[in-house]
C-alpha cells in the first residue's frame, strides 16, 4: 500500500518536473493584457529578480504588438470568454492558424497573458513549445500587483536559469538529432590484468566422465592408458595469470586479444625408481585467446554500468617444459625418450562475463568458460588431441571511453 | 427475388446496427450537457460546398432533372428541407454561405481512428445574434455509401465499386452544434440514413424523407 503511494507520488513529482516551464538567464518576458492591466513590467522585472537571484538581468515588456493585432485580440478575447477551471490547457488552444504561428515563434521569450474572469485574475503562461498555455494560475482581484508578481515568480520562473541561445545556436540544436535516434557510436577500448583457476572438471558435471584422466600416471617418463587428452600427462588445475586488451563498439559488439598464462606439474608415478634422477618436472602454458564479444550495457545510476556479455574464441597454446634431473645423475635412457607434446594446440572457447564498470574508467570484470584445445586430426597417436577445460577469472580493467 | 430483398434489407439494419454499436460517431464539448431548448435560437449554416451529390446522371435520370442544373436545385432543396425540419426544435434563422466561407477548415476528432473536417467560425467572432449554431461540415448524397469509408482512416481506402443498381439510397453528414457565444464545438456527429431502394424505382418523395429522416437522426445524436 505505502509502496503504491510512493510510486504514485514519485510520478507526480516527475510530471510536475516535466512541465516545469524553461527558465532563461537574461531572458524576456511579455505581458500581454486582455482588459485590465494588472501588473507591470517593472513590478514583474523585480519579483524574478528577487525570488530567483541567478536570472540574471530580465526585460519585461508590454505586448503591445499583441494586444494591437486583431487576430490575436480576437483570441484574447476568446480566452475571456472561455476561461473556467473545468478546462485544461489543450481546450484554450487557439484555432487560428495566425495565432499558432505567433506563438510558435516566440522563440526563448515567456509570454504570460492575464485577464479577468468572474472575479479572479487568471494568469497563463504560453511559450513556443506549445499553443496551449504552459501554465495557470488564478488569483483574487484583492491581491495586489506585487505579491502576484512575487507568487508568479517564484511558481514558474524559480528553476536553474539557463543561458538564452543565439540564432545560430538555436538553429544548430533544432537540427539535432533526437538522443534516441543518435547515431554515434560509444566507443570503449580497455585493458586488464587479472587472476584465475583452470581446470579440467565442469563443476556440476558427474566425476566418472574425468576419474580416468585425473588418476593417470606416467610411467617411465612416457606411459599412460591414453593420451587423448593433455591431462592423462600433467596436472588440470592451476591458477591462470592473465593480460588482455580489447576494444567495443556501440556496446554493443567487441573484440579482446588476450595472453594467458598457467603451469601444470607432470603427473609421474612416483612408486616408478626411474624418477629418482628427477628433480622437477612441469609444462608452462601459454594461451592466445582471439574473442569476439557481444554485450549489452544496463545503468541503473550514472556512476555505474553493468555490462554482461558472451564471448566465442580461437585459443591457441604453446607448452614449455621446465625439468631438471638431481645434481650429479645422468638421464636415463626412459628420460632421453619422454613424450613430447605437439608443437601447438588450437581450438575455440565459449566464455559468459560480467564487467562492472565504476565512473566511466575502472572495470572489474568476471568471467567464467570452457575451452577445447587439440589438432586438426584426432588420433592416439598425437598427444592430446581433444583437451577440455573449464575456466573462471576476473580481472581489473582501465577503460577509454568516447562518443 | 422477394426473399433475398428481404435478406438485404435485413442484414443493412444488422450492419447499422452493429456500426452504430462498434464505433463513437460523436464528440462533444466539456460543457456540453443537453440540447438547446425549444425556444432556444439556432443559426443554420447554408450547405454551400458541403453539398456534394454522388452519381449525378442516375439521380438526374431519375428525377427527371436536367443535368446541369440538378446540383444547384437538390442543394437548394435540402437547404430549405434542412431549415424547416429544424425548426420544428428551435427558433431557427438561416445563417448565410457567405458567412460560412470566412469559416475555418479543420480537423476534429471522433474517436480512436475516425476524422471529420470541419467548418468552424473563429474564435471571437460571433455569427449573427443566435445562441446556437447548427453546422453541417460535410452532407454526401448518393447510393450504398458507407459512413465508415468516409471518415474511418483505416477504411479510407476501401475501393467501391460503380454499381448500376443500388440497394439504398444514403445520406451521410457530419454537423457540430455550435456555441456561438463562447465559439466552442458543443457536440459534434457523424450520421447515415439509408432508405432501401426497390427495383430501382426513386422519386423526390424518397428524397425529401430522407433527407428529413437525416435532419432527425442529428438532432437525435444531440
Amino acid at each position: 500500500m505505502y509502496k503504491k503511494i510512493i510510486i504514485v507520488i514519485f510520478f507526480i513529482t516527475l510530471y510536475s518536473h516535466a512541465a516545469e516551464p524553461t527558465v532563461w538567464k537574461d531572458g524576456e518576458f511579455l505581458l500581454w493584457s486582455y482588459g485590465k492591466r494588472y501588473i507591470t513590467p517593472m513590478d514583474f522585472c523585480f519579483a524574478l529578480r528577487y525570488e530567483n537571484e541567478k536570472i540574471g538581468a530580465p526585460s519585461c515588456y508590454e505586448a503591445g504588438d499583441w494586444e494591437r493585432d486583431t487576430t490575436l485580440s480576437l483570441y484574447a478575447k476568446w480566452l475571456n470568454t472561455n476561461l473556467d477551471p473545468r478546462l485544461n490547457p489543450e481546450d484554450l488552444r487557439p484555432r487560428n492558424a495566425h495565432a499558432i504561428e505567433r506563438l510558435s515563434k516566440l522563440k526563448d521569450n515567456s509570454l504570460i497573458f492575464s485577464t479577468i474572469k468572474n472575479d479572479k485574475a487568471w494568469f497563463l503562461l504560453f511559450d513556443e513549445t506549445s499553443s496551449e498555455p504552459k501554465q495557470i494560475a488564478t488569483f483574487p482581484l484583492t491581491e495586489d500587483s506585487a505579491k502576484i508578481a512575487r507568487k508568479l515568480a517564484s511558481d514558474w520562473f524559480s528553476g536553474k536559469p539557463q543561458r538564452r541561445l543565439s540564432d545560430s545556436e538555436r538553429e544548430a540544436k533544432e537540427k539535432e538529432p533526437d538522443e534516441y535516434f543518435a547515431e554515434q557510436p560509444m566507443y570503449d577500448v580497455w585493458f586488464g590484468i587479472g587472476l584465475g583457476h583452470t581446470q579440467t572438471k565442469v563443476p556440476l558435471t558427474p566425476d566418472s566422465w574425468y576419474r580416468h584422466k585425473l588418476n593417470s600416471k606416467i610411467k617411465n617418463y612416457r606411459d599412460v592408458d591414453d593420451s587423448t587428452s593433455i591431462w592423462f600427462f600433467i596436472k588440470d588445475t592451476s591458477p591462470i595469470y592473465r593480460a588482455y586488451i580489447g576494444g567495443s563498439l556501440y556496446d554493443f559488439i567487441g573484440l579482446e586479444f588476450e595472453l594467458r598464462k598457467s603451469s601444470h606439474k607432470a603427473k609421474i608415478d612416483e612408486s616408478d625408481t626411474i624418477y629418482n634422477e628427477l628433480d622437477h618436472w612441469s609444462f608452462n602454458r601459454y594461451e592466445l585467446m582471439f574473442a569476439l564479444e557481444f554485450m549489452k550495457v544496463f545503468k541503473p545510476i550514472p556512476q555505474i554500468e553493468i555490462e554482461p556479455y558472451a564471448a566465442a574464441s580461437f585459443l591457441f597454446d604453446i607448452f614449455t617444459e621446465d625439468i631438471a634431473l638431481k645434481d650429479g645423475y645422468k638421464g636415463s635412457e626412459s628420460y632421453k625418450h619422454r613424450f613430447k607434446f605437439e608443437n601447438y594446440y588450437s581450438g575455440p572457447a565459449l566464455t559468459l562475463g560480467l564487467r562492472t564498470a565504476f565512473f566511466k574508467n575502472y572495470a572489474i570484470d568476471f568471467r567464467a568458460g570452457i575451452a577445447n584445445r587439440g589438432t586438426a586430426i584426432v588420433t592416439r597417436e598425437i598427444i592430446g588431441s581433444s583437451t577440455y577445460d573449464a575456466f573462471v577469472a576476473t580481472g581489473l580493467e582501465y577503460h577509454i571511453r568516447w562518443k | 427475388m422477394m426473399a433475398s430483398g428481404k435478406w438485404l434489407v435485413a442484414s443493412g439494419l444488422i450492419l447499422s446496427v452493429f456500426l452504430a454499436c462498434s464505433q463513437n460517431f460523436t464528440n462533444s464539448h466539456k460543457f456540453y450537457s443537453s440540447p438547446p431548448a425549444k425556444t432556444e435560437s439556432v443559426g443554420v449554416v447554408q450547405l454551400d460546398d458541403a453539398f456534394m451529390l454522388t452519381r449525378t446522371s442516375w439521380f438526374a435520370e431519375k428525377l427527371n432533372i436536367q443535368g446541369d442544373s440538378i446540383y444547384d436545385k437538390l442543394e437548394k432543396l435540402t437547404d430549405s428541407l434542412i431549415l424547416s425540419e429544424l425548426s420544428k426544435s428551435w427558433n431557427v434563422s438561416a445563417v448565410s454561405k457567405k458567412d460560412r466561407e470566412k469559416f475555418s477548415k479543420e480537423t476534429l476528432k471522433m474517436d480512436k481512428t475516425i476524422f471529420i473536417k470541419t467548418r468552424f467560425p473563429e474564435q471571437g467572432v460571433e455569427i449573427g445574434n443566435s445562441n446556437y449554431l447548427f453546422i453541417i461540415h460535410e452532407y454526401t448524397v448518393g447510393g450504398d455509401l458507407d459512413a465508415e469509408n468516409f471518415y474511418d482512416y483505416t477504411k479510407a481506402n476501401v475501393e467501391m465499386s460503380q454499381k448500376k443498381k443500388f440497394n439504398n439510397f444514403s445520406i451521410i453528414a457530419t454537423f457540430t452544434l455550435w456555441d456561438n457565444k463562447k465559439q466552442i464545438p458543443l457536440r459534434s456527429g457523424v450520421v447515415s440514413v439509408q432508405t432501401p431502394i426497390k427495383e430501382d424505382v426513386f422519386n423526390m418523395d424518397i428524397f425529401v424523407n430522407t433527407t428529413k429522416q437525416a435532419v432527425q437522426e442529428c438532432i437525435k445524436k444531440l
